[in-house]
């Protein structure tokens, strides 16, 4: 990974678009090269791509039901962590109160759904959900060790 | 993202290139729901997979039924370890086998 003289200050991108599942690229490419910029170690940045796929999907799929709406998300990086946040003006959800009824099962026999939800929880150091003025904000927080080494690519 | 699949008998080899998320899982579900019968024994070749999401992940739990339910099982081959993380904490990696 390339060294970026800015990556010790505070950088912030953000991209406004329509939310349907074909600009998730357009999301992923704009936090990607924002964590490039702050030079955040690959494994990382992976688990921040799979927290903001999940918040993007989940909006995409149930914000707005039979109509089309938009989203604005942001990614603001300081040292050693990534904030991400989700604004949209469709249905209320509060994937924070999202309970995992089927935690009781054996492994092997959980149905996959709602795992997203469980993986954003896992990996965000932080996240909050809360409306204002019908407007949706979800924010992410993770943070990472500075360690060149690590960012080495795998064989 | 690009798949490559071989056939050897009862067992698949499907190469898997790219990123595998919410709008490219369903290209590798098809593959595999269009691997031959006989087959018992899936092997995911992640040697060249960059990312994987939920949407992933929800794609190896259906081969590991379908697979299990054929007296056989997934082996997830050479996951790079950023990958690996993200199936560690999603639960999954006790479910499945690994090689390198």
């Amino acid at each position: 990974m390339a060294s970026h003289s800015g990556s010790q200050s505070e950088a912030a991108e953000e991209l406004r678009v329509v939310a349907i599942l074909d600009n998730l690229d357009a999301v992923r490419d704009m936090i990607e090269k924002r964590l490039l910029g702050a030079n955040c170690p690959e494994a990382a940045a992976t688990a921040i791509l799979v927290i903001a796929e999940e918040a993007f999907v989940n909006i995409a799929n149930y914000a707005y039901p039979g109509s089309r709406g938009e989203v604005a998300v942001r990614c603001r990086t300081a040292p050693g962590e990534a904030f991400l946040e989700f604004r949209d003006s469709g249905l209320g959800f509060d994937p924070t109160e999202f309970r995992d009824t089927r935690q009781d099962l054996p492994s092997g026999e959980r149905p996959p759904g709602g795992l997203g939800i469980v993986l954003m929880r896992k990996i965000a150091d932080e996240m909050s959900y809360r409306r204002v003025d019908g407007i949706n904000v979800l924010t992410l927080r993770k943070r990472w060790k500075a360690s060149p080494a690590q960012e080495a690519s795998p064989p | 993202m690009k798949i490559t699949t071989h056939v050897e008998g009862r067992r698949a080899i499907v190469a898997v290139e790219g990123r595998l998320d919410a709008k490219t899982a369903p290209d590798l579900d098809a593959a595999i729901a269009g691997l031959p019968t006989e087959v018992a024994d899936l092997v995911l070749d992640f040697s060249e997979l960059a990312y994987i999401s939920s949407m992933g992940l929800r794609t190896i739990h259906t081969a590991k039924k379908r697979f299990a339910a054929a007296g056989g099982g997934v082996t997830l081959r050479k996951v790079r370890p950023a990958l690996r993380e993200i199936l560690d904490v999603s639960g999954f990696s006790p479910l499945l086998n690994f090689e390198d």
